[in-house]
């Protein structure tokens, strides 16, 4: 009989034999304590996320980099560049004063989003529950 | 512009607004962690407010201005490099920084490397360098009091050793913390509203031309001696300010590395939003200062636009309101890229020099909070001495230079103990002691004036250009050269530095 609010009880399984043709776990320990316990597949883990983190460091900074130095030479190095102005205020000085930090912001922003990306993947990785 | 005694008053209700504020902290503060991180309860933006409240100083305030109105468009690159080296400090070492756990520079180079010879290396630049950077904001403290009420040059500098000592001895960080992140936002208002009113007044009366080309710099400066000094303050800027003690130090206040991120990225957005208004006093100079008046340093020209300006008009009203508050927001800077400093040096000499001391000469008996006081005064007292030595380099290049000494010196560290694990002690050490000591001898040759004019002057008062290289190069052809050094401790300890909190099980 069952009673209110439970389920009705399994029906009992009697075993006679082992299920030989099922297919047997493989005994995987979670990644999170390879690295725990500093063996060499836990090495091969953290190589993977340092890798992968400098990577995105490399792309962003680089990236950067590359604008301030064409910056530097347009703005030192190109006297025509000021030419272009809103009344007295050349263009350069706009764009250096004001914009420059706009520019900076959104490289910040779309790093702090990758490396968290980055981040959330390796804990699906090393801890799959 | 003539010196008004009156506005003593803003000034002396900042510095009074600032040991209140300490007092409070003091209710907060009740153990040793308190005074050294706030207890770790500190969210992104109020952490990110008093990070730009702190990094804000005398030279973002008076000096960015000063520098555009003598040298145009190209002194624009300095405050472009005061946010930059916050995108560095983000890409490279932010979340590993809070992950380390540490609570000072010195603290991660001993947990990284495993070795008490580099902690007293760095314990030692940590002292030098925020020393260095006190130095200009002292003298700036003089500088300002002297032209706004005319009181002689080191009341200033002793005013802000004053309010400083008495607020790090009440209430150390927790209250700073608090504290600086008001002063942020006052900052903000104090150079954005007078800038504003000033541009309308401007635009208002039929927007006069600049006397002087905006592109310009007042003087001619060869292009290769611009070019290189650009280069090399944008190297300082950038690697630099990872290395400053009292922002190093704010990093441990974010719970996690992942707040360590956020917290970064708001200081991007805040210093962004201040930066904007510096040079629009550098415009409104060119236009209603043709020359440098007799007496006004260019670091103080903030202080004399409003007066000149308004003073066609019958009522001096207007311009003294707006003077009022430029001083106020000056002393707030100077106050608290003072106390940021005097917390990370006194905490530095608290760990590994008084507290050690005292507890020698008291035979155990002594208690940490006492020994913080102790280290407090000595953090203040020492610069304050010294301020005189600063003279006329100016303002930003002093702080650009104690902004070299941090490049060549803890950036290679913290850069090469993030991200690469053959880092050995002995490279550590070698890359620390060959980038300060050529850093801070060319500090010195700059502040004594002992280089002859010309290249070598140029390469003496910018050395990151070239010592950040040398530190790094050394660093690592040291570490590669002994392998046997290499802490044994390293592939746990990046991982630790690199993986989010509370994936692995040996961390809390």
């Amino acid at each position: 009989m069952t009673l209110p609010g439970r389920s009705p009880a399994p029906r009992r399984v009697r075993i006679t034999s082992p299920r030989r043709q099922a297919v047997r776990r493989p005994n995987r320990r979670a990644p999170a304590a390879e690295i725990d316990e500093q063996t060499a597949l836990g090495e091969v883990y953290i190589d993977a996320l340092l890798a992968a983190q400098l990577r995105l460091s490399g792309r962003v900074l680089g990236a950067v980099l590359l604008l301030v130095a064409a910056g530097v030479a347009i703005v030192l190095l190109v006297p025509q560049a000021h030419d272009a102005r809103i009344g007295p205020v050349p263009w350069t000085w706009i764009l250096l004063g004001g914009l420059s930090y706009a520019v900076l912001l959104l490289a910040s922003l779309a790093y702090l989003r990758a490396a968290e990306r980055l981040e959330r993947e390796f804990r699906a990785l090393v801890r799959p529950d | 512009m003539t010196p008004h005694a009156w506005l003593a008053v803003p000034i002396v209700l900042v510095c009074l607004l600032t040991v209140l504020g300490g007092m409070y902290g003091l209710r907060l503060s009740r153990t040793t962690s308190d005074f050294y991180v706030a207890g770790r309860t500190v969210g992104p933006w109020v952490n990110a407010s008093a990070i730009g409240g702190e990094y804000l100083s005398a030279a973002s305030f008076l000096g960015v201005a000063g520098l555009a109105y003598v040298g145009g468009v190209d002194m624009l690159w300095f405050p472009i490099g005061y946010t930059l080296g916050y995108v560095a400090l983000l890409g490279l070492v932010a979340a590993p920084l809070r992950r380390s756990g540490a609570y000072t520079a010195s603290d991660f180079a001993e947990s990284r490397l495993d070795d008490r010879g580099v902690r007293s290396i760095s314990t030692l630049l940590t002292v030098l360098i925020g020393w260095l950077y006190l130095l200009p904001q002292l003298y700036g403290a003089g500088l300002a009091l002297r032209s706004l009420t005319g009181a002689p040059a080191w009341v200033g500098g002793a005013l802000v050793c004053l309010v400083v000592s008495l607020n790090v001895a009440a209430g150390g960080m927790r209250s700073v913390t608090l504290v600086q992140a008001v002063q942020y936002w006052f900052k903000l208002v104090a150079i954005a509203v007078p800038a504003l009113v000033l541009l309308g007044w401007w635009v208002a009366h039929g927007r006069p031309e600049p006397t002087l080309d905006l592109a310009l710099a007042a003087a001619p400066v060869d292009p290769a001696v611009r070019t290189y000094t650009t280069v090399s303050a944008l190297v300082a800027l950038c690697l630099g300010t990872m290395g400053l003690p009292h922002v190093i130090i704010r990093f441990y206040t974010n719970p996690d590395g992942r707040a360590a991120r956020r917290t970064t990225v708001a200081v991007i957005a805040l210093l962004g939003a201040f930066y904007v208004f510096p040079p629009c006093y550098a415009i409104l100079g060119r236009v209603y200062l043709p020359q440098l008046p007799a007496g006004v340093a260019a670091d103080t020209i903030v202080f004399a636009l409003p007066t000149v300006m308004t003073q066609t008009v019958g009522s001096p009203l207007l311009g003294n309101a707006l003077l009022a508050l430029l001083a106020a927001g000056a002393f707030a800077a100077f106050l608290s890229t003072a106390s940021g400093l005097a917390v990370a040096v006194a905490g530095a000499l608290d760990q590994d020099v008084v507290r050690p001391t005292l507890h020698r000469w008291s035979r155990g008996d002594s208690d940490g909070v006492t020994s913080f006081r102790v280290a407090g005064l000595l953090a203040m007292i020492v610069p304050t001495l010294l301020t005189p030595l600063v003279g006329a380099l100016g303002l930003a290049t002093t702080v650009t230079l104690a902004f070299a000494v941090a490049a060549s010196t803890f950036c290679p560290l913290l850069v090469l103990g993030v991200w690469w694990r053959g880092l050995s002690v002995v490279g550590a050490r070698a890359g620390m002691i060959s980038g300060g000591l050529l850093s801070l001898g060319a500090a010195a040759v700059t502040v004594s004036r002992a280089a002859p004019a010309g290249w070598p002057q140029t390469l003496a008062a910018n050395p990151a250009a070239w010592s950040v290289p040398i530190a790094f190069a050394v660093t690592i052809l040291v570490s590669l050269a002994t392998p046997s050094r290499v802490p044994g401790s390293a592939l746990a300890t990046m991982a630790r530095l690199h993986t989010p909190e509370g994936l692995l099980s040996h961390r809390s």
